[in-house]
């Protein structure tokens, strides 16, 4: 016996055929890529050209040289800056990620209640806008001031860069501490470690891959924060984002400032990859 | 990662290491790249103290880090109108010319004497109070305002010099399609509009703020910016714009360094200087929360010294305040070197001493005026 009706099509439940916008859309994305990529990348390249460009005019690409490098250890404001800047975010990318290991085990083995109420509190320096943060911080550094006079300066930059990269640290070591055999530390105590000596020896290196990139997260923000920082710093204390800021205003730029941001994109770069490495022989291992 | 707390804990180490000094702190806030490093070396080295210079990029940004009570700057480099406003809220110490034995030996260029009067001048009107802006500032360097143009564009510097204001506001007096540019400091561009208008750039009426608005909108000016001006006219996509005489000479220099010589410059782009004009100073001034006043006078001290003077404007490139530092700097026109030679012709032509230019510095106006001004800008703007 044969069906006497018709046989239904897609369309007839509702399905539209849009496969011809398909060539469009890939044009689009493509095309949007492009436009992403020149937006985002362009400007790291030109920098990078300028900074090997002898002329000071940046219209005019006159031969190639290194001595805006060279400049850079020659320039005693921009070298007190890039030192500053540096100790910064080097104390306080070490007291952030020590600090923030053991608070993260700490969090982690709270209650449940309580863990996830300190991890609301744990995120809103990172939510935060970075202007209310650094008034806000400015105004308690204030009152620590009537106490010690000297306060701001590497102090309280100090203190205020470790306020928004302890999150961070706290943030990316909690997961691997999920991914850990709850049962590890009971067991090391059983064969008769003593509890401090277990987390030193046996959880830290067992999450030593969260613990170091919230370094390396806690570094990169250290060092490229300008609002917090502007708020925060005392007489004599600029950091480099500060200086360039201040520098901006009546004159040009030396050019070794192009330089020492292109060693700084390079060095990002090449630790970036460094990483990616390292994690794919560790994956490699697994298998 | 044990590698990595090992160097970071030497980054650590070596800058607390450097940063380990003995020597007594100056501390200075300062323009960026506003002076030569040589200086701040020799002064070092004649005194055994360390100078220490932050950099901030404008004057209501020098009021705000004194007034936090946050820093402690034995020195700050203001310009006029900020002086007042700090002279009036308190926040300067009176200098002692005792500690200052240079100041005997040096003359004020006749353009800073001009503008400290005018100082006082509208700091009475405001006020009803006189007060003598020297007991409490220093020159460090001053300069005019001016309009830097396209020399490529035919007909424009004959323009300019016959009109003068006019020509930069009215169109009709330049050739067609000049391209203007304006600073994007709306007190700026009132002030330029208000010496076409030939009014007070001090007052704020709603009169001379519809005179400006009208004035601007008539130029119909295609770029508003700063540090951009200069160098879109430089390299041919603006014709005019109100600028500082000293960036108009900040790109001189660079163009000279490159080869070129001061004729072949100008016939690319030059600056031309109004007979009334808006001039500005900075000042050497110390507030009051600076925690070494003697160490800030020895400093002043050194900077009335015309060589050391002298040798700070070679790199900072606007007018130097004293009489003594230009005769030194034009004494360089017989120079062998090129560049020496180039830069005392520069002054000579820019910033003469015989010039009789008058130059108006801005005052401090009130909040709810400065509001207008920018409501007015805002408007030819949008």
């Amino acid at each position: 016996m044969t069906n006497q009706y018709e046989k239904a099509k897609v369309s007839d439940y509702g399905y539209k055929d849009y496969s011809f916008l398909k060539p469009i859309l890939k044009v689009f994305s493509v095309l949007f890529a492009i436009t992403m990529i020149i937006f985002l990348y362009l400007p790291i390249i030109v920098i990078a050209i300028q900074s090997v460009n002898s002329s000071k005019n940046t219209s005019i690409f006159d031969s190639f040289t290194f001595e805006w490098y060279l400049n850079i250890f020659s320039e005693p404001d921009l070298l007190n800056a890039i030192s500053n800047t540096f100790l910064v975010s080097a104390i306080a990318t070490t007291i952030a990620t020590v600090l923030g290991t053991i608070f993260a085990i700490g969090i982690y083995n709270l209650p449940k209640k309580a863990r996830s109420r300190i991890m609301f509190l744990n995120n809103v320096p990172i939510l935060n806008a970075d202007i209310v943060t650094g008034f806000s911080l400015m105004i308690m550094f204030r009152f620590l001031m009537i106490i010690f006079p000297e306060i701001f300066g590497l102090t309280t930059l100090v203190l205020a860069h470790l306020f928004f990269t302890l999150p961070y640290v706290i943030l990316s070591v909690i997961p691997k501490l999920k991914e850990l055999d709850p049962n590890l530390i009971d067991a090391a105590q059983d064969l008769g470690i003593k509890p401090m000596k277990a987390i030193h020896l046996v959880i830290v290196p067992a999450v030593k891959a969260g613990i170091f990139s919230g370094m390396i997260l806690a570094l990169t923000m250290s060092i490229d924060d300008f609002v917090i920082s502007f708020f925060t710093t005392g007489a004599g204390y600029d950091n480099l984002s500060i200086w360039i800021y201040g520098v901006l205003g009546r004159r040009n730029l030396t050019p070794s400032v192009y330089a020492f941001s292109t060693l700084l994109t390079l060095f990002t770069l090449i630790s970036l990859i460094t990483v990616q490495i390292l994690q794919r022989k560790r994956k490699g291992k697994k298998k | 990662m044990k590698k990595l707390v090992i160097t970071m804990f030497a980054i650590v180490a070596i800058t607390l290491l450097v940063a380990c000094d003995q020597r007594q702190v100056l501390r200075i806030l300062n323009w960026g790249e506003y002076i030569n490093d040589d200086v701040v070396a020799a002064f070092e080295d004649a005194t055994g103290y360390r100078v220490s210079i932050d950099v901030t990029d404008s004057n209501e940004s020098f009021y705000a880090k004194i007034k936090s009570g946050t820093t402690a700057y034995d020195i700050v480099i203001p310009s006029d109108y900020m002086v007042e406003r700090m002279v009036d809220e308190d926040m300067l110490v009176k200098l002692d010319y005792t500690k200052l034995p240079n100041h005997a030996n040096v003359t004020y260029m006749e353009g800073v004497n001009d503008i400290f009067e005018a100082m006082t001048a509208t700091t009475l009107t405001r006020t009803g109070k006189t007060v003598d802006y020297t007991d409490y500032a220093v020159p460090y360097f001053w300069g005019s305002f001016g309009i830097i143009y396209n020399n490529r564009v035919e007909g424009l510097k004959t323009a300019l010099e016959t009109h003068g204001w006019s020509a930069f506001f009215d169109p009709s007096l330049t050739p067609a399609n000049v391209r203007r540019g304006m600073y994007d400091v709306p007190q700026y561009a009132y002030a330029a509009a208000s010496f076409y208008l030939e009014q007070d750039i001090n007052t704020v009426t709603t009169a001379s703020l519809n005179a400006a608005e009208e004035a601007i909108l008539q130029a119909n000016f295609v770029e508003w910016a700063d540090d951009l001006l200069k160098r879109n006219v430089e390299s041919n996509n603006l014709d005019m714009a109100f600028v500082y005489t000293g960036d108009y000479l900040d790109r001189l220099y660079i163009q000279l360094e490159d080869g070129k010589t001061l004729e072949e410059v100008q016939a690319i782009f030059d600056i031309y200087i109004p007979e009334t004009t808006m001039g500005f100073m900075d000042n050497l001034v110390i507030p009051t929360t600076s925690k070494s006043v003697d160490m800030a006078h020895e400093f002043i001290n050194f900077l009335l010294d015309p060589e050391v003077v002298a040798l700070n404007s070679e790199v900072v490139g606007y007018a130097t305040a004293l009489v003594e530092a230009y005769d030194l700097i034009v004494a360089n026109l017989d120079s062998e070197d090129e560049w020496y030679h180039n830069w005392a012709l520069a002054n000579l032509t820019y910033y003469n001493k015989n010039a009789t230019n008058v130059l108006v510095p801005l005052t401090t106006l009130s909040a709810a005026n400065i509001d207008k001004i920018n409501t007015m800008v805002d408007n030819v703007r949008s």
